[in-house]
């Protein structure tokens, strides 16, 4: 297995920048050493290599959803039967309507952008928001990490590159899934690549 | 009968008077743990969109106490 990066040696960032080199803006699925990246658990001097997000496919059926809601809410407010509703009403109304569909965007916006995996040349994180203020965050150091595997399946996952990679840890630690992200191969070959790093330094 | 049909029309708009206001304070409820969470979020990791988002969820909490008070004084 050829070395992908090697923390705390002089191949570091050429290395890096040859399997994944620095790229996606704010809102890609699969951001690349970005220097804006910060979180609250962060350790000193913890470098973030790879930020990974759902692939922007798997939000095709909220914004499906949305699209017809905004649409049957037009078809709706077209038809004569609510032309007995006085107008006062049938603006509150719109009002209402609009701002359930805007709320409905938002959240699922967030539920994306948010729930995120974190890998930093130290640990794997996977960050999850499970309700409106509830979060769940679980991380394994690479020194705990026993193997990792991912699975492609289905079509669209073979279409568009997407996948889940499972990160099995130390029978004590939990183990991490993190579902649906682009390009899981070279997920796995970032996370191998640390994991030797890791055990050659154990083993010095 | 006429006095009847009267009240009964009052009533069903009042009724919805109330149903809309009371939907806009539940809705305002979850406006507000909306704010919470894109608060909370932002303070787990930013990702570069946060002031964004912030701000988007101001916004939405915003319009939704304006729509409780338009649904008071308008309906």
């Amino acid at each position: 297995m050829p070395k992908v990066y090697e923390s705390g040696t002089h191949t570091e960032d050429t290395e890096v920048k040859q399997l994944i080199p620095p790229s996606g803006g704010v809102l890609s699925a699969f951001l690349s050493q970005p220097k804006w990246v910060t979180f609250d658990t962060a350790e000193d001097k913890e470098k973030v290599i790879l930020v990974l997000k759902r692939h922007w496919v798997t939000n095709v059926p909220w914004i499906l959803g949305a699209t017809l809601f905004i649409f049957g809410f037009f078809v709706l407010l077209a038809f004569p039967m609510f032309s007995f509703v006085p107008a006062r009403f049938q603006v509150v109304g719109v009002i209402f309507g609009f701002l359930i569909i805007t709320a409905f965007i938002f959240e699922n916006f967030l539920n994306w952008f948010y729930n995120v995996f974190v890998i930093t040349d130290r640990r794997v994180i996977d960050i999850d928001f499970r309700s409106l203020i509830y979060r769940e965050i679980s991380q394994s150091y690479f020194g705990q990490v026993e193997n990792v595997t991912f699975t492609q399946p289905g079509f669209w996952g073979t279409l568009f590159n997407y996948g889940t990679v499972m990160i099995q840890t130390a029978a004590e630690v939990v183990n991490i899934e993190f579902e649906d992200v682009p390009e899981p191969e070279k997920v796995v070959k970032v996370i191998i690549s640390h994991m030797q790093a890791s055990k050659e330094k154990t083993s010095e | 009968m006429n006095n009847f049909g009267v009240i009964a029309f009052f009533d069903i708009w009042l009724i919805a008077k109330v149903f809309f206001v009371l939907a806009f304070a539940v809705y305002a409820g979850f406006a507000v743990m909306m704010v919470k969470q894109a608060t909370l979020m932002k303070r787990t990791i930013r990702l570069g969109l946060d002031r964004l988002v912030i701000m988007t969820a101001w916004v939405h909490l915003i319009m939704v106490v304006l729509g409780l008070i338009g649904a008071v004084v308008i309906l």
